[in-house]
């Protein structure tokens, strides 16, 4: 049996990141009909039960000409990114595209472009809508809920719910979150930048989970050397970080970024799932990690921050917002708020990522902070 | 917005705007001295359920009738710096946010846009988009209760919602999602029950509910005279100001009556052939937010061009947005709120209402300033039926974006264009 090394299993993980960007999420579908996620309060195990392959859709689409028409530019990069390639069809083949309840305008958007005839094969799309509020009882409704969403993905995928192959999901996946804690607490020990560790983790969401554990684990067992005496950084900005930019611009300042408050990155280490194979206990499991901006209320959200154990060795914070981000900053005082009382300083930076000029505001911005710090 | 005293003054529109000016300026002067007895204060959304708040007599200010006002003064470019020295940044949406800077700020009383609001004792906001966060940071601040309405999502948008809207309510939205609603507005009722002492006088909540009827049917005249007149008998200034002022009234004699003195009026206009411009010859639509800063923006064009602007928002809205009928009151609020701030806005919804409306207003071309979400397929919709549409790349609310000889010069070129 040959021993996986760290450097090939970083280059399939690597690859397979790339792969993501390309949308050739077929490669993980066998034989079963292939669901897309978008958001991370849509529980994967679920699509399992209906005997269906689920994959995250990041909206890495390179261009953003079709989507222009219908979409305006300060719509979150990632809408606008799987906009585009619904119009273009790069998921044509899908049984479905389900998106969760933050993603709730994107679905108007979507149906709307659906509902005039533009591009070509969408997929169905589907709105799963439980509504996370930490201080309202919305279980009526939310039960409703799931039963709406179940007899959605028994049309989309034509196969009918077995809860023993969702307990076998969560079960997988329960092992998975098992090595991605354990990867995010090595991440911020190795001598990996921020940009690879955050990929290495985002594969965690299309890839398939036994191999993906193996991988990781070959990663953990045969990476060498620790991690450089540099400002090391929690990152949390208003919009995905599936481009890699941000990464990229605060490392370029000489740091190193050891968390992100996003479900592709060190969110996704979160608590294990129930077993139960219920879909609405699951639902509700990950309405309650109030990941993002649209965790409601706004103290939910600020739990995370409130855990010391989530930012070990953390120096400090970088609170991020694009140029369109009209909502995610009415937290940041809050959290700059709660990371002071955990002893994690915090620097609000704006800068749009995705230009040069904007890549190097938050360099330097970052470095200057960083300089002032260390 | 509490206010129970009739208008006095005889209302020509400018008249009922400077009536409906000087009742609003008594009656937050009045805050003050009821907060000092005792009575609690509230502070509400624009999309939320005021008539639950009117009910249990709650005086109460929505956000961004506030945040209008100190657009009017010039001011809101201040308050934005407050924010961002409080570490919000600008590009924040900032539309119902100027309380909050205000209470920021901190400055004495007397020295706020006029004379400041008491400390609340309830928040009350949408918490599903057009979310208002800020208002749940008010709430802490002040340390008031909070309360925030979570929205169900539309999971089979129709397009054609005016058409069933009114009378078939309950399908359209879904009862489900209806029900969902309801709950949360019952427990905004506990909520005012427990800040007051009182309970709900059902009663008095379906009689301020009639009065809001009365009040949008009163306004379906008016647009109904606008849109079949030959020419323009009253300036959108008025009718955006005297609608959305009153809209915050809603449910009061004051706001009823006054309403149908203005309905009146249009209608001695229209009898008299008074038009605002003789000349008129092309007829406009405004797509965006309230232009509160610039309001005279909408008479600019009449001598030059005999352009008159003849439809925005507000008037419609509050036609076809508010009215709701259900087998009781609490379940036409409900109904009301499901979808309401989307119906405005996005997709399907906005796009096929806005080209509706246009069509019955005899539109001939629009101007967009800004661009919120929804706005691009609104304009889409309206090309595709014949209507060009100008976009100005302006903050409706920040004065410093604003340059008018600029703005004369692009929007003169676009009424001159022959297409």
């Amino acid at each position: 049996m040959t021993v996986l090394s760290a450097v090939a299993a970083v280059d399939e993980l690597l690859a397979a990141y790339d792969a993501i960007a390309a949308a050739q999420y077929r490669k993980v579908a066998v034989g079963q009909p292939l669901v897309g996620i978008v958001g991370g309060a849509v529980p994967r195990e679920i699509v399992h039960g209906f005997g269906a392959s689920p994959v995250h859709i990041a909206g890495l689409e390179d261009t953003r000409t079709l989507i222009a028409e219908f979409m305006e530019e300060f719509a979150p990069w990632h809408w606008q990114g799987i906009g585009e390639g619904m119009l273009q069809g790069s998921y044509s083949d899908f049984a479905a595209l389900v998106l969760d309840r933050s993603h709730q305008h994107f679905y108007y958007y979507l149906k709307e472009m659906q509902r005039l005839g533009a591009g070509r094969g969408f997929p169905r799309v589907l709105l799963l809508d439980w509504i996370q509020a930490s201080d309202k009882d919305h279980s009526a409704y939310n039960e409703a809920q799931a039963i709406a969403f179940a007899s959605s993905l028994e049309r989309a995928t034509g196969q009918t719910y077995a809860p023993e192959r969702t307990a076998m999901a969560a079960r997988e996946y329960n092992g998975l979150r098992d090595t991605l804690r354990d990867f995010q607490s090595f991440r911020t020990k190795s001598a990996l930048s921020g940009s690879v560790a955050y990929r290495l983790m985002a594969v965690s969401q299309v890839m398939q989970a036994a191999r993906y554990r193996e991988l990781l684990t070959a990663v953990m067992r045969g990476s060498e050397g620790a991690g450089g005496d540099v400002p090391r950084v929690l990152l949390v900005s208003s919009q995905s970080m599936m481009s890699l930019r941000l990464h990229q611009a605060v490392e370029a300042a000489g740091c190193v970024v050891v968390a992100e408050d996003d479900w592709w990155g060190t969110r996704c280490a979160h608590d294990d799932a129930p077993v139960s194979g219920s879909i609405s206990r699951l639902c509700a499991f990950y309405a309650s990690l109030g990941i993002g901006e649209f965790a409601a209320p706004m103290t939910k959200r600020c739990e995370w921050y409130r855990n010391p154990a989530n930012f070990h060795d953390v120096d400090f914070a970088v609170l991020h917002h694009s140029d369109n981000d009209e909502h995610a900053g009415w937290d940041y005082p809050l959290i700059l708020e709660e990371l002071a009382r955990i002893g994690i300083p915090g620097l609000c930076i704006g800068g749009n990522c995705d230009a040069i000029a904007g890549s190097e505001q938050v360099r330097d911005a970052v470095a200057k902070h960083a300089g002032r710090a260390f | 917005m509490a206010a129970t005293s009739a208008a006095a003054e005889p209302a020509s529109p400018a008249a009922a705007s400077e009536s409906l000016r000087k009742h609003m300026r008594q009656w937050f002067k009045g805050l003050h001295g009821q907060a000092a007895d005792g009575v609690p204060f509230a502070i509400a959304g624009p999309n939320n359920p005021h008539e639950i708040l009117r009910a249990f007599d709650i005086p109460f200010m929505v956000d961004v009738w506030y945040s209008g006002l100190i657009a009017a003064r010039q001011e809101a470019a201040h308050f934005e710096d407050v924010l961002e020295a409080h570490g919000f940044h600008r590009q924040l949406d900032t539309y119902g946010a100027h309380p909050l800077a205000v209470l920021l700020e901190n400055q004495p009383m007397e020295s706020r846009p006029w004379g400041g609001f008491p400390k609340p004792s309830l928040v009350i906001a949408n918490r599903t988009w057009p979310r208002s966060r800020e208002s749940e940071i008010l709430a802490r601040l002040s340390g008031a209760d909070y309360w925030g309405l979570d929205l169900p999502a539309v999971m089979n948008p129709q397009p054609d919602w005016w058409t069933m809207g009114k009378g078939r309510g309950e399908d359209f939205e879904g009862t489900d999602r209806v029900d969902a609603i309801e709950k949360q507005l019952w427990e905004l009722v506990g909520r005012c029950e427990k800040l007051t002492g009182r309970q709900l006088d059902p009663d008095r909540l379906s009689e301020i509910l009639a009065r809001v009827d009365a009040q949008m049917a009163c306004l379906d005249e008016v647009r109904e005279l606008i849109r079949t007149a030959p020419k323009l008998p009253v300036r959108l200034r008025e009718v955006m100001g005297l609608t959305l002022g009153l809209q915050w009234l809603r449910g009061t004699d004051f706001a009823l009556e006054l309403t149908s003195r203005f309905r009146d009026e249009v209608a001695a206009k229209v009898c008299d052939e008074q038009w605002i411009c003789p000349t008129e010859r092309q007829r406009l639509m405004y797509v965006g937010r309230g232009l509160w800063q610039q309001l005279d923006f909408f008479a600019s064009f009449e001598d030059s061009h005999g352009a008159v602007f003849v439809r925005s928002n507000y008037l419609s809205w509050a036609v076809d947005g508010y009215t709701r009928f259900a087998s009781n009151p609490m379940r036409s609020l409900a109904i009301r709120y499901a979808t309401f701030s989307q119906l405005l806005h996005l997709p399907p919804w906005a796009g096929e209402w806005s080209c509706w409306d246009a069509r019955k207003h005899r539109v001939d071309r629009a101007v967009q300033i800004g661009e919120g979400f929804g706005e691009r397929l609104i304009s889409r919709a309206l090309e595709r039926e014949g209507i060009p549409v100008l976009r100005l790349e302006v903050d409706p609310l920040d004065a410093r974006s604003w340059n008018p000889q600029e703005v004369a010069r692009v929007v003169g070129r676009f009424l001159e264009s022959s297409t």
